[in-house]
């Protein structure tokens, strides 16, 4: 496997500010894993995240220290605009992300802003539009659409991009569970279709746990556990952490008695499947 | 825009102030009648009467001293007041009818640089959000207990600090998100920017163009001959 993102012993420091928001950071990112990344809030994911696509240090001055490698490229030296061509970004609030005032236009906002010819931004678009189920909002307004569905356009025009990587930073912050869940499927099936390499930074791991081939645990702008996800989750249960919530069933697993490190369910089928071996 | 433009035209001197103002709001009336539209407009323009008794009073005080006779001093006050409400309706049209987004790729077709209309489109793509964060903020202050419509003007005045600090704190935070949304969508990444949807010059845009542009000569001849003069 080739990797994607190699971050070698990265400190950041925000103008101004008293403390590092990194604090040496060591990562390695294979091509086509889906990494979630998790911790409280403030924990560093954020800032993390905009030194892979090089909103840090290029749009926020502060002292940076060690390399990042994303795809071949530097993105503390690279232009952020061509940095986005690879790595996708997707924030948090989709309403600072929606430009234009129909959907379709929104979706082909950066696609004109490279000066693209209006058939492949039509291809892309489309494309797009398929991949996260909206075509039916096309003509829409941004202004009418619900948290959700605007997530969902702040995805495709990102999609759009054709991007090797995508990054989202807490995208499901602002909708509820069943919705949040359903996203974040349709995200891991996007990965697995497309072969990209998807990192997501989410709090409620119950809804993302399926999809995570990597988990990492940032506290206090350090890699506190890396690792396999059913791997982090035994390592978060065993010490007791409780800054971070262990999906619910691992954590009732554990308090049942399963408490193997290669076997604690992380999904309800798990979870299932040990109850039943208990009757057998 | 040629309302618009006349009514602008017409502010230098007080004759034929009222006398165009008024043309100009009935003519557009007249207009949105014809499109079944006028209901819809004069509900938009409601929120607009404290603004224009506003200019009202305040003309009223500006031309006191100079004004010889009381009918004259009313005069120039209905005047301003019915020049700032073809203003308000003049604008009113405008956005009502054009979408922010073509009127954005037509300033770029005027070879206006993409930042300039990009701006005017983001603004207006703003104005719900932020209306809607208002609302949020005053609804949380309210449950604090503020009371935003009660009490005398400067009580009033000093309740709405709580709305605007929190406001303005909100908008820039959203700017430097909405900055960094706009670097990750390579925002001015290439110099020669696409449009999607193109808009084309029909032959009824063109019909419509040299009629406006007809209609602007008559008003900057009658200006220039100076036929309105004295009052109205």
């Amino acid at each position: 496997m080739n990797l994607a993102i190699e971050v070698s012993n990265l400190s950041f420091r925000y103008a101004g500010a008293g403390q590092w928001a990194l604090k040496n950071i060591s990562l390695s990112i294979e091509e086509g894993e889906f990494a979630v990344f998790t911790g409280a809030t403030g924990c560093g994911k954020s800032t993390l995240f905009k030194c892979l696509i090089g909103l840090i240090p290029q749009m926020y001055p502060g002292e940076y220290l060690g390399r990042v490698v994303v795809k071949g490229l530097d993105p503390a030296q690279t232009p952020v605009s061509r940095m986005a061509q690879r790595v996708g970004m997707v924030f948090q609030n989709p309403d600072n992300q929606l430009f234009a005032l129909t959907v379709e236009n929104d979706v082909a906002f950066a696609l004109e802003n490279l000066g693209l010819e209006r058939a492949e931004i039509e291809r892309r678009i489309s494309k797009a539009f398929r991949m996260m189920g909206i075509e039916d909002l096309r003509k829409r307004s941004p202004f009418e659409l619900s948290g959700g569905q605007k997530q969902r356009v702040a995805i495709a025009s990102i999609l759009a991009l054709e991007p090797e990587i995508l990054i989202l930073d807490e995208p499901t912050s602002s909708l509820d569970g069943a919705t949040a869940k359903k996203l974040l499927e349709e995200l891991g099936e996007i990965r697995r279709r497309e072969d990209i390499t998807v990192l997501i930074s989410e709090h409620r791991l119950d809804l993302v746990v399926r999809e995570a081939t990597r988990l990492i645990v940032i506290e206090g702008g350090q890699i506190l556990a890396d690792g396999e996800p059913r791997e982090v989750v035994h390592q978060l249960l065993k010490d007791g952490y409780e800054r971070v919530e262990p999906p619910k069933l691992s954590r009732l697993a554990w308090m049942l008695g399963f408490r193997g490190a290669n076997s604690i369910p992380v999904t309800k089928e798990e979870f299932v499947e040990k109850l039943q071996g208990v009757g057998k | 825009m040629s309302f618009l433009v006349t009514a602008l035209l017409f502010g230098e001197y007080w004759g034929g102030m009222l006398t165009v103002s008024s043309t100009i709001i009935l003519t557009q009336l007249l207009l949105l009648r014809l499109a079944k539209s006028a209901r819809y407009m004069l509900s938009t323009m409601r929120g607009a009467i404290p603004l224009v008794a506003l200019v009202f009073l305040l003309s009223l005080l500006g031309v006191l001293e100079s004004a010889s006779a009381s009918g004259e001093l009313l005069y120039k006050a209905s005047a301003s007041s019915i020049r700032f409400l073809a203003f308000l309706t003049s604008f009113n049209i405008f956005f009502l009818t054009t979408s922010p987004d073509e009127f954005g790729q037509l300033l770029l077709k005027l070879r206006i640089p993409y930042v300039y209309s990009f701006t005017f489109v983001a603004a207006v793509r703003l104005a719900p959000v932020i209306a809607d964060e208002a609302q949020e903020i005053i609804d949380a202050q309210r449950s604090r207990g503020v009371e935003f419509e009660k009490g005398n003007p400067l009580k009033r005045l000093r309740a709405l600090v709580g709305l605007f600090v929190p406001l303005l704190i909100n908008s820039l935070r959203r700017a430097y998100e909405m900055a960094e949304a706009l670097e990750v969508k390579c925002f001015g990444a290439s110099e020669r920017r696409t449009a999607y949807r193109e808009i084309r010059a029909t032959r009824r845009d063109i019909l419509a163009a040299v009629m406006i542009l007809a209609a602007l000569t008559l008003v900057l001849t009658a200006r220039s001959m100076k036929l309105f003069t004295g009052l109205p």
